[in-house]
């Protein structure tokens, strides 16, 4: 089965035979004249950035890293906290006994 | 004395002194060497300008496109392992980059029987008839392809154009993009449903 319709596909052995306009440069085309200097300081100033923005997103990930390292330390202590009641509860606690049982 | 073995061992000596003389002039380049940066561009300028020259969007964006493919080339420097020849690894940057570059191009209208001359209208319903068609209408029906692949995405028309008009291989076109077979053959089978629904939009005339 064609993949296009016929119209479509005779149209494309037409325009296969159809004379093609010659490449403009068919010499190896020498750089102009300080592209490749422009190049170099560009490439420089982007690695520069690049550099900044590396060290930027490392410190991101440090700090983030720290804070959860922060927040587990947080939890576990809260934990240990509660495990035993503390003054206030234990008076708490006493208030809600009945006075006169 | 028979000189014939030592013949084809020339090109491969040459071949491996130009290897090592690239080697060198990458490790110099990623260890800073601001001269061996520019000597590698003005080594690799030539190979570069005919891909974008063969591929470019537009004229003005030459210029534009070869700085383009060069600072893509030194930011990915650290990336390149060799498993690939040089200039075939920066000349994929290269196209990559007209690619790029041609998605971004917004796609003409499509094109309607109302938008062709008459001459080009006769030439359409020539095409649906069985009469052969001489070599004489061949400008005319690339120009009317052309102005069919206009109206389509970009980079759809520029893989048309490498496999309907030019009969590449697909990988021919895989070796020059980087593209897997499987990927540039969902790209070609989506890009001909594109083609196919212009002409049929075409051959239907509007009220």
């Amino acid at each position: 089965m064609s993949r296009y319709p016929h119209s479509l596909t005779r149209l494309l052995a037409l325009a296969r035979r159809a004379p093609r306009t010659p490449s403009e440069q068919s010499e190896p085309e020498p750089a102009p004249l300080c592209f490749s200097a422009r190049v170099v300081a560009q490439a420089r100033t982007e690695r520069r950035r690049h550099t900044g923005l590396v060290a930027w997103e490392r410190l991101c990930w440090f700090g983030a890293g720290a804070a959860v390292v922060v927040c587990l330390v947080a939890g576990l202590h809260a934990h240990h906290a509660t495990s035993q009641p503390s003054g206030l509860e234990l008076l708490l606690t006493q208030a809600e006994a009945p006075l006169f049982p | 004395m028979d000189e014939t073995p030592n013949k084809p061992e020339r090109p491969a000596r040459g071949a491996t002194a130009a290897r090592v003389e690239e080697a060198a002039l990458l490790a110099a380049v990623r260890a800073g060497d601001d001269a061996a940066a520019r000597a590698l561009v003005e080594r690799l300028y030539p190979c570069v300008a005919a891909v974008v020259r063969a591929h470019q969007p537009r004229r003005d964006d030459l210029e534009d496109l070869m700085q383009e493919t060069f600072l893509k080339m030194f930011t990915r420097l650290d990336q390149y392992r060799g498993e690939v020849a040089l200039e075939r690894w920066v000349t994929r940057i290269a196209l990559n980059t007209c690619l790029d570059r041609l998605r971004r191009q917004r796609a003409r209208p499509e094109l309607r029987w109302a938008d062709l001359g008459a001459e080009d209208q006769t030439f359409v319903e020539g095409l649906a008839e069985e009469r052969p068609q001489p070599d004489a209408d061949a400008p005319r029906a690339l120009a009317l392809l052309e102005r069919l692949l206009a109206a389509l995405p970009a980079d759809d028309a520029w893989l048309l154009r490498q496999i309907e008009l030019e009969e590449r291989s697909m990988a021919a076109v895989c070796e020059d993009t980087g593209w897997s077979a499987v990927a540039a053959r969902v790209r070609l089978f989506r890009a001909r449903a594109r083609l196919r629904a212009a002409w049929r939009k075409l051959e239907s005339p509007q009220p």
